[in-house]
């Protein structure tokens, strides 16, 4: 159930299928992100890898000594691509892996092109999703939806067909499915997977399992509220202030940056300090890049003392490591020291306060009052007012004085294009919309004793006072509470046990929040397997795009912009 | 957009960098100078400060710390859960080993399809090579050749290959337009097919023989070329039939040709191999010579090291040749020189290549085991043979004790009996027994050191002629002998 190990199995078996000697990768655009998330270069090279290049490249050096190891989605353009390259080829060999099946006609296409006979090896490796952590995948679709309305656009459903279908064959699991049932994308996506899996039924007959896996679909509809948080833990926070995108965090707009930090990578497979503090504090951080860089200074201080030559020795043999670590603590002390830069700059602190209350408290007057007392706070970013007033629209969504805030935001002069993000969050995911208790509202016996305990336990820390909607559907899951209403069974066979092996896809994107919330059932409940899947990895930023493409109001928006010419466009996000 | 991978290959830079400002320095040497002199007053960045007291700030604020409406304990008991949190993090690992997903086998269904293509390919290029070999050998057998008219040449020609009539060919077989006075008729000499003029070329006789691969045949025909104009002595052939006779071509000598580069890339490999397999008997070598232990004599020990080293370095300048491959530098008639360098994939090519090495060299050489020198090994022998000698007395001593011991017992127990049973014949076969079975202990001991002694010689032969396989097995059979034999002297 680990999908980085899956993924890096594949990888390694189609390095080393083709025997040593020197080999080139070559990817496409896609490809190159799902190797790169589970090999580093370096890692690589020990493969006798040498070369990456991309097949829509037409204009790559000839060089006949190498191996190429291809790998490929089999989209239309990638094939008549291979099938030019094979025409006229210009390496070696040729091993061709595709990341998902491939057409008997597209196969025959490429044979009849091969009259160079320089193909040694034509397979299907099912590595067609971006392994994050082993529990974390996600497909880099940026939106699911068409516009105007909650039906799927037809493209991002392929692709989530296709990356679901090869992440079940990747992990070898025919699983039983269950989804969200008010939501038509899940259904369909739920109808859709079954299909694929009967019309393959040879290559889903995997050993039986005795409790079978379980598949579950939901939707981000149902959950509009964690993606507008703003994040306190390292992963997430980065997430939300930098953007991380395949691992890569883009820092050429940090001020006084060096040339060679402008893009650093995070990866938790080949960076033990980011492995070991992804999912702590930012007060926890803070206190353990200050011990990183103590223990490189002392390092450095040991190094210095070359008098003996077991000292030098000393040196040299820990060279590969010290040149590590000093790249480690260069890149974590300047990625942290822009975060607490940002963190004070744009008062975050206060911010989050305020949408961690409105998210789990509920005193209307006093949220609005503070609502409006921040937006009079000039230090504060247009985009942090619009989380708040959002979360104020979708918590107090009947009873709100959302005009009011408006005409607060327009005297400010926020744009129009934000301001009807307002109505277009409630379109998006309002009460009507969703299915679950998501404050914790209604009335039943079992909420109310939920909050009563909440209110018991005190508030421990007031920045990580949410808890996402998905833990809650999990552990009702794992309890065997789930109720079969809200979430029905494709099919007529159900889990009577407690589930073991869990993949939970959640339509429109999951965040660094919930993949937290998921390492922790999985490192707290004995015999449990959940790997959280989705559409993409959200932040506030990319998930108010998100929204605005499944409302339709960006349409509006190129009319408002022509005619007032406002500051803040959407580009300012 | 570009990708972090492709990225990142651009960037790598590999050798002795400073790990501080990046300058490649070239050797270690170098290296460790530059790191002494440049670096050696790094005190407290100012920097790190600065940082620390923003993190206290933000440490305090989301850790709750004086925070007005919270308590100390809560502070307290917060630090506490994180304290688990982290101790936990670090059992937790993600569900491991598991079988490689599900893959699907294409390759043969894919030759199956290729195969028709190819034979095809395969059939026309192998008629046509024939034939062009057959006219060749026509042309360059005889001086009739020479004396041939035209017409008589078109005739022989003509036998070999079956010609398409000119009444039957309305269009050019390669661009399919009608012939006219402009546009005239013309034979492939390789396939028999009727071509126009612009799809047709003059094949030189010299690189039909190269296609033929019929090397001494090429000197008579460029003889023949020299003297003749060359078109006369040239094939008139389709492009199509030039294609197939390229490819084909091309295909052979990619085969037999090696480029400099993959030259020294199998050096580069066999060199890693050999040392791969001597390293881990030099390993063992000294860690025995570590322990003063005299299994191994000083000197081939200094040898196999120096074996190594001069394997690793053999291999850090082939792969630096790897890396100058392909660059030329030309020197101008004003002084300046300029330098060409290979493609850019190339480069990045052999720079992969060289890292390998570097990182394959910072794996084994920078760690190879040193090794005593003389003084320290005489010294370390002395220390060993001290120790064995204080072993073996104490050895003998505890046996000697034990001995008395039983002695002691021994005529404790015999007096006893003798006491109750004087004279008894139960007492004079066990004397007997003991004395026969001292008797016949000895002689088999003998063996095993006779044995011992032989295996011994067997081994220092082997050592002396570098076969270590047989040392490693010789090895195994000594330290089983003499674990025999100490059992034996036990008992």
């Amino acid at each position: 159930m680990n999908t980085i190990t899956a993924v890096k199995q594949y990888v390694t078996k189609m390095v080393e299928d083709s025997g040593s000697g020197m080999k080139v990768l070559l990817l496409d655009k896609e490809t190159t992100g799902i190797v790169s998330m589970v090999y580093s270069q370096s890692e690589i090279l020990q493969k006798e890898v040498y070369l990456f290049e991309r097949i829509d490249v037409p204009s790559r050096e000839t060089m006949k000594h190498l191996k190429a190891i291809t790998f490929l989605r089999p989209t239309k353009e990638n094939i008549e691509h291979l099938i030019k390259e094979l025409k006229s080829p210009k390496y070696g060999n040729y091993y061709i892996y595709f990341s998902n099946t491939v057409k008997q006609s597209d196969i025959k296409g490429m044979a009849e092109a091969d009259d160079h006979e320089t193909v040694k090896e034509l397979q299907e490796y099912y590595a067609d999703y971006f392994a994050v952590s082993p529990h974390v995948v996600s497909l880099n679709l940026p939106s699911c939806a068409r516009a105007g309305g909650s039906a799927w656009d037809i493209k991002a459903f392929d692709r989530t067909t296709d990356g679901l279908c090869a992440m079940l064959l990747s992990l070898r699991k025919s699983p039983l499915i269950r989804y969200h049932g008010f939501s038509d994308m899940a259904r369909r996506l739920a109808g859709n997977i079954r299909l694929a899996i009967d019309k393959n039924a040879t290559m889903f007959d995997f050993r039986r399992q005795d409790i079978p896996p379980l598949l579950l679909i939901l939707d981000r509809r149902d959950d509009p509220v964690t993606p507008l948080l703003n994040q306190w833990t390292y992963q997430a926070m980065v997430h939300e202030l930098l953007g991380i995108n395949n691992n890569r965090i883009d820092l050429s707009k940090v001020p006084g940056i060096s040339k060679d930090l402008q893009e650093v990578v995070l990866s938790s497979e080949h960076d033990d300090f980011y492995q070991k503090n992804k999912y702590l504090n930012f007060g926890e951080i803070a206190q353990n890049s200050k011990e990183l860089m103590e223990e490189f200074q002392k390092t450095v201080k040991s190094s210095q003392k070359l008098d003996s030559i077991a000292d030098m020795k000393a040196f040299v043999e820990n060279y590969p490591q010290f040149r590590k670590m000093s790249g480690t603590v260069t890149k974590h002390v300047t990625v942290i020291s822009e975060l607490s830069r940002l963190v004070n700059e744009y008062c975050l602190l206060d911010v989050s306060e305020l949408e961690q209350d409105l998210a789990a408290q509920s005193d209307h007057t006093s949220a609005l009052q503070r609502v409006r007392r921040l937006i009079e706070n000039p230090k504060v970013r247009d985009i942090d007012l619009m989380r708040t007033v959002l979360l104020y629209a979708l918590r107090y969504e009947k009873q709100s004085d959302v005009s009011g805030l408006l005409s607060l935001l327009a005297r400010r002069g926020i744009s129009d294009y934000y301001r009807r993000m307002v109505s277009a969050i409630v379109q998006y995911g309002g009460k009507n919309v969703r299915s679950s208790d998501l404050f914790g509202q209604s009335k039943t016996p079992m909420s109310l004793s939920r909050r009563l305990f909440k209110g018991l336990k005190g508030v421990e820390n007031i920045y990580t006072q949410h808890v996402p909607l998905i833990q809650e559907i999990l552990d009702n899951l794992i309890k065997g509470k789930l109720k079969e209403a809200q979430f029905p069974y494709l099919g007529p066979s159900q889990l009577r046990e407690r589930p073991q092996d869990v993949i939970v896809f959640m339509i429109g994107g999951i965040t660094y929040e919930e993949t937290l919330a998921v390492h922790n059932l999985n490192k707290s409940v004995p015999g449990i397997r959940i790997v959280l899947a989705g559409s993409t990895i959200h932040n506030c930023k990319s998930f108010l795009e998100e929204v605005v493409k499944a409302t339709g109001i960006a349409g509006e928006e190129k009319r408002t912009r022509s005619t007032s010419g406002q500051r803040h466009g959407p580009t300012t996000f | 957009m570009k990708s972090r991978i492709m990225d990142e290959s651009i960037e790598v830079q590999e050798g002795f960098l400073c790990p501080l400002c990046m300058k490649d320095l070239g050797t270690q040497k170098l290296l460790q100078a530059h790191f002494s002199d440049e670096h050696s007053n790094i005190e407290d960045p100012t920097k790190g400060q600065n940082i620390k007291g923003i993190f206290d700030k933000a440490k305090r604020k989301i850790l709750g710390k004086g925070e007005e409406g919270l308590e100390q304990g809560g502070y307290g008991r917060n630090e506490e859960l994180q304290m688990q949190t982290a101790g936990k993090e670090l059992d937790f690992s993600y569900w491991e080993p598991q079988e490689i997903g599900f893959t699907q086998d294409h390759t043969n269904e894919f030759r199956r399809s290729r195969t028709q293509t190819i034979d095809d390919v395969m059939i026309e290029t192998n008629t046509i090579l024939i034939r062009l070999e057959k006219i060749l050998n026509a042309l360059t057998d005889a001086d009739e050749s020479r004396s041939l008219s035209n017409s008589k040449k078109k005739a022989k020609e003509q036998s070999m290959v079956p010609w398409i009539s000119d009444d039957d060919a309305k269009l050019c077989f390669g661009c399919k337009k009608s012939f006219t006075i402009a546009r005239r008729k013309h034979h492939c000499r390789l396939c028999g097919q009727v071509i126009c003029g612009k799809c047709s070329e003059f094949l030189p006789l010299s690189s039909a023989a190269t296609f033929c691969e019929m090397d001494g045949a090429q000197d008579v025909i460029l003889s023949l070329d020299d003297d003749e104009a060359n078109q006369k002595n040239a094939l008139r052939v389709c492009y199509q039939c030039h294609d197939l006779l390229l490819k084909n071509y091309e295909i052979k000598r990619q085969k037999k040709k090696k480029t400099p580069l993959v030259q020294l890339y199998e050096k580069l490999t066999m060199l890693m191999a050999d040392a791969d397999l001597l390293l881990p008997d030099f390993n063992k070598m000294a860690e025995s010579l570590s322990f003063g232990d005299t299994r191994y004599t000083y000197q081939e020990v200094i040898a196999t090291r120096l074996k190594l080293l001069k394997m690793y370095e053999t291999l850090e300048i082939v792969s630096k040749k790897v890396v100058a491959l392909g660059q030329t530098t030309t020197t101008a008639e004003d002084g300046t020189t300029k330098t060409v360098m290979p493609g850019k994939s190339s480069q990045k090519l052999q720079r992969g290549i060289h890292a390998y090495v570097t990182n394959y060299l910072q794996n084994n050489m920078f760690t190879l085991k040193s090794i005593p020198s003389e003084e320290e090994y005489a010294s370390l022998q002395k220390e060993r043979a001290m120790l064995l000698k204080r072993r073996a007395e104490r050895e003998k001593a505890q046996q000697e004790k034990a001995m008395k011991e039983r002695a002691l017992v021994h005529q404790e127990v015999l007096r006893k009996e003798r006491h109750s049973l004087q004279n008894s014949p139960v007492i004079r076969r066990r004397e007997m027994n003991v004395e026969q079975r001292r008797r016949s202990f000895d002689p088999q001991s003998d063996a095993i050191l006779q044995q011992i002694d032989n295996v011994k010689d067997f081994l220092d032969k082997a050592r002396e002629n570098g076969q270590f396989d047989e040392v490693r097995s010789l090895e195994r059979n000594l330290n089983e002998l003499q674990l025999e034999y100490n059992k034996r002297i036990k008992r």
